[in-house]
């Protein structure tokens, strides 16, 4: 598979006492999209800015193309875009501006800027917003422009924290094709987002984060096979007991049952269809079924299991 | 540079302080063509040949040095209030190559200000009081008051690094200025008093004796022979040299430099901060 587009080794950083990554250590392999998870304060965003230099790691190692980022920022950059969590951009540039600005930094000729700003503006949507100063630009725009700046150097490896925040429906679609053709044409893609559903869609690999720690890394088959295995019956009942719950925590197919008010979600350790039998059993249980929907794995489920677990992944 | 003049100028306090600058650069030929008392007429008499050089050195007193910190004080500041800098230091720059294009940014903009300051004051002068004698001593005489920019300018740029807070930056770096001006006054008056040369050596090492004084030296020096000094003098008349003016200067400019690089390599780049 070659070398890791980005690698990063027993990963330690502190902010005074608290200790907000510890042996953080995952890879990234070329043409994929790693999907980084994690709820609030879990390190995703140290993470990302210990990877970009913002952050000055305590312990570890990080390559980017094999370069450490911190001797050779120059070399590094050329092929790294960013776009951070709720950008705050220049606001007192217009879109064209700052595109050029950035597209300056990288060393672009006048006509190939030319250019590839009327790219990338088209691509986000805002070429006819193009002469308008950022400061009244919605958030969603800002959101775009942020995106289109991170594409300026034709990037290998894009890393984007929160990219579809504050984007509407139709936007967030777009975006998702957009990603899906920037690994078609051979970028990587490192996406940290708590919108579990959206990186479901996109991510290839996944790692999940939570207090600094690295509690599962892999493929999004391999997270959703061993962390939500099987599938998931919602029901609801009429009167939800302790020894309902109890009762149905006990059949040797289920491994959760998670309860909200009168909601049932029965997690079942494999794939074979337990309807019939399930039905059965709430009925001896003396339960009275208002809906029963049975539906297939999603990535939020496989998440919460993980961080139940701590990455242990529970026996079939 | 281009990116750090259109930044400061898109802030309407800069804007605002340029052009409370340009009234105070103003005021004094306006006050000197409407006052018609003879002491004063005799007065304006014996420097209106070389009244250029009040324009040349009034915003010295003050509001050039304000503006030179309210500049210095959010050029890195304010991008990380804004969270800017994320997408600034993530692209093909080191670290000290950022810092070096914000400081000089920022520093050739209030020089740039000064320089039409010194312009629109020597405009003045012919306007007001005819030809203008030792002009040609002017670039140098500029170039000095320029020179004294770097004390309050480093002193903001230093402060806006250390608090990464703008405001907070520019009252420090103002109450700096202030306290130093008073200070000065109270040292004077302590050596009034006692006769104690500590006191005035002491007012030497406050910054604003030498941003106040050190152009006032140099245009003695090249025309001036106590002609108008006392008149152009910034706070009490305190005896030194220009290599000690300069020296001075020199030394906190570099000493905030030091500090400013050291804490901005030395430590994270913080989210945003508003």
């Amino acid at each position: 598979m070659g070398e890791p587009v980005l690698e990063v080794d027993d990963l330690v950083k502190f902010y005074g006492d608290f200790k907000a990554l510890d042996h953080v250590a995952f890879k990234l392999e070329r043409g994929s999209i790693f999907g980084y998870l994690g709820q609030n304060g879990a390190g995703k965003t140290t993470t990302i800015r210990s990877i970009l230099g913002l952050a000055r790691p305590n312990g570890g190692r990080i390559r980017l193309f094999g370069i450490d980022p911190f001797k050779e920022p120059l070399r590094v950059f050329d092929h790294v875009g960013y776009s951070p969590e709720l950008p705050t951009l220049q606001g007192f540039m217009t879109a064209y501006q700052l595109l050029d600005f950035t597209a300056r930094q990288y060393g672009l000729t006048q006509q190939s800027r030319t250019t590839r700003i009327r790219e990338l503006l088209e691509l986000v949507g805002l070429l006819d917003h193009r002469d308008k100063k950022i400061g009244k630009y919605s958030k969603g725009m800002v959101q775009r422009l942020a995106i289109a700046q991170a594409l300026v150097n034709d990037p290998d490896l894009v890393i984007m924290d929160e990219p579809t925040l504050g984007l509407d429906p139709a936007a967030t679609v777009h975006f998702r094709d957009l990603f899906q053709n920037l690994i078609k044409d051979g970028k990587t893609l490192f996406i940290s987002s708590h919108l579990l559903d959206e990186v479901q869609r996109l991510a290839s690999h996944v790692a999940m984060i939570h207090r600094g720690h690295i509690v599962f890394q892999g493929s999004l088959n391999d997270v959703l096979s061993a962390f939500a295995g099987g599938s998931i019956i919602d029901i609801e009942v009429m009167n939800v007991s302790p020894t309902l719950v109890a009762a149905l925590r006990n059949l040797p197919y289920v491994r959760e049952v998670n309860v909200q008010g009168n909601r049932l979600a029965v997690h079942l350790t494999s794939d074979t269809d337990r309807r019939g039998e399930l039905t059965t059993f709430l009925f001896q249980q003396g339960a009275t079924i208002l809906s029963f929907t049975h539906r297939n794995l999603r990535l939020e489920e496989a998440y919460l299991q993980v961080l139940r677990t701590g990455g242990v992944a529970p026996a079939s | 540079m281009n990116y750090e003049w259109r930044r400061a100028i898109a802030r309407r306090k800069v804007l605002l302080l340029i052009i409370v600058t340009v009234l105070f650069e103003v005021a004094p030929f306006v006050v000197f063509t409407t006052l018609r008392e003879p002491t004063i007429q005799n007065f304006i008499r014996a420097f209106s040949d070389i009244a250029w050089l009040i324009g040349v050195l009034a915003p010295q007193g003050l509001f050039i040095h304000l503006t030179a910190l309210l500049i210095a004080a959010g050029a890195t500041a304010e991008e990380y209030e804004q969270g800017t800098v994320d997408m600034l230091l993530t692209k093909p720059l080191t670290r000290i190559e950022y810092m070096t294009g914000k400081f000089l940014g920022g520093f050739t903009l209030a020089g740039f200000v000064s320089l039409l300051l010194a312009l629109l004051g020597i405009f003045l002068a012919r306007v007001t009081f005819g030809p203008q004698q030792f002009l040609e001593y002017a670039p140098l005489v500029w170039l000095s008051s320029l020179y004294t920019l770097l004390l309050f300018y480093s002193v903001g740029f230093m402060l806006g690094e250390l608090y990464r807070r703008s405001g907070h930056a520019l009252i420090t770096g103002v109450s700096v200025l202030i306290s130093s001006v008073v200070l000065t006054g109270i040292l004077f008056f302590a050596f009034t008093l006692t006769q104690d040369k500590f006191y005035l050596s002491l007012t030497k090492v406050l910054p604003s004796w030498s941003t106040g004084n050190l152009p006032n030296m140099v245009a003695t020096e090249l025309f001036l022979k106590n002609r108008v000094i006392s008149f152009l003098q910034f706070g009490p008349p305190i005896e030194g040299t220009i290599p000690e003016a300069a020296a001075y200067v020199l030394v906190y400019a570099v000493a905030s430099i030091a500090i400013t690089v050291a804490r901005f390599l030395r430590s994270d780049i913080p989210r945003r901060t508003i």
